[in-house]
């Protein structure tokens, strides 16, 4: 992209709110499915890598802080779409028997 | 605004948060290792979210729907607003606009306490319609989470200012802006977090 820096930062905001107002619409109409919870939780990941590239600008940072915080906004909406799509094996595994 | 609101730019120096910004590229072994552990609090939180979602599956499923959905909407796009103030403020002091810098900064700070505002009322409201933290597991999951984050809104707003009255005291330029940058961070931090806590509350069934 060569958009300059401004033109970039009010575009990805434009992005951001459209997958703000996107996923709260679903919240508000659609019926809830697995489908839904992946859906979500790939705006999540998607939102994520936004604030962290645009925003943030982690592109000038060392590759272990760029991967740490890239991989933390792709290990936790996966590890929430599990939980919610399989929840009976996060209860087996915290339920004191 | 009148130039007289802002100090000459004092001469360029290098600090320890400069030479930090060298190693890292961006922001400083302090504000890094604050975000690591604040990421990795509310990782916690969201574990322990997760964990009762599974033992109360009926009561996890209601509670979205228990919650005011435009409050959480309105305060998601207010700190997205507030990122985007932040980032243009760091781009501005790259240029030495530091008027417009300042107005960024500033626009920062009243999302902040837009956002505030708008969590009081929130809280009001599910007061009024019967729900406090002792309602059931999931409130009670839920003022924790989010009252946790409200507080780190409010040392983010405090961290704005600190930075507000340095580049009114002419501490930032072009060359010499870490502090600036890592006050930065940590506002989107504070956003990031953000961006988990709707979904999973307000969202997600």
């Amino acid at each position: 992209m060569t958009l300059t820096d401004n033109k970039r930062i009010n575009f990805f905001w434009a992005l951001l709110v459209a997958l703000t107002l996107f996923a709260t619409l679903i919240a508000e109409r659609a019926t809830p499915s697995h489908f839904i919870v992946i859906v979500i939780c790939l705006t999540i990941a998607i939102k994520g890598r936004f604030i962290i590239d645009e925003f943030m600008g982690l592109r000038e940072a060392i590759p272990v802080i760029r991967y740490t915080i890239h991989s933390y906004f792709i290990l936790l909406p996966t590890f929430i779409a599990l939980c919610i799509i399989f929840p009976e094996f996060l209860l087996y595994l915290t339920t004191i028997k | 605004m009148s130039s007289a609101v802002l100090a000459e730019p004092v001469p360029s120096r290098i600090d320890g948060a400069e030479l930090h910004k060298t190693y890292y590229g961006i922001g400083n072994f302090a504000i890094w290792f604050l975000i690591f552990i604040e990421l990795t609090e509310f990782a916690f939180f969201f574990v322990v979210f997760l964990i009762g979602k599974s033992h109360y599956p009926d009561l996890f499923y209601q509670g979205p729907t228990q919650l005011n959905t435009i409050a959480g909407m309105l305060n998601t796009l207010i700190l997205i607003t507030g990122s985007f103030f932040v980032a243009r403020a760091v781009s501005a002091i790259k240029k030495d606009q530091r008027k417009k810098v300042l107005l960024f900064l500033w626009l920062t700070f009243i999302m902040g306490a837009l956002y505030c505002a708008i969590k009081i009322w929130e809280y009001q409201w599910n007061i009024q319609s019967g729900f406090d933290s002792s309602t059931n597991y999931f409130f009670g999951v839920y003022y924790y989470l989010t009252f946790n984050h409200f507080v780190h809104v409010l040392m983010a707003m405090a961290v704005i200012l600190w930075v507000i009255i340095g580049l009114s005291l002419g501490h930032y330029t072009s060359h010499h802006h870490a502090t600036l940058e890592s006050a930065g961070l940590y506002w989107h931090m504070i956003d990031l977090v953000w961006i988990v806590i709707f979904p999973i509350l307000y969202v997600l069934r």
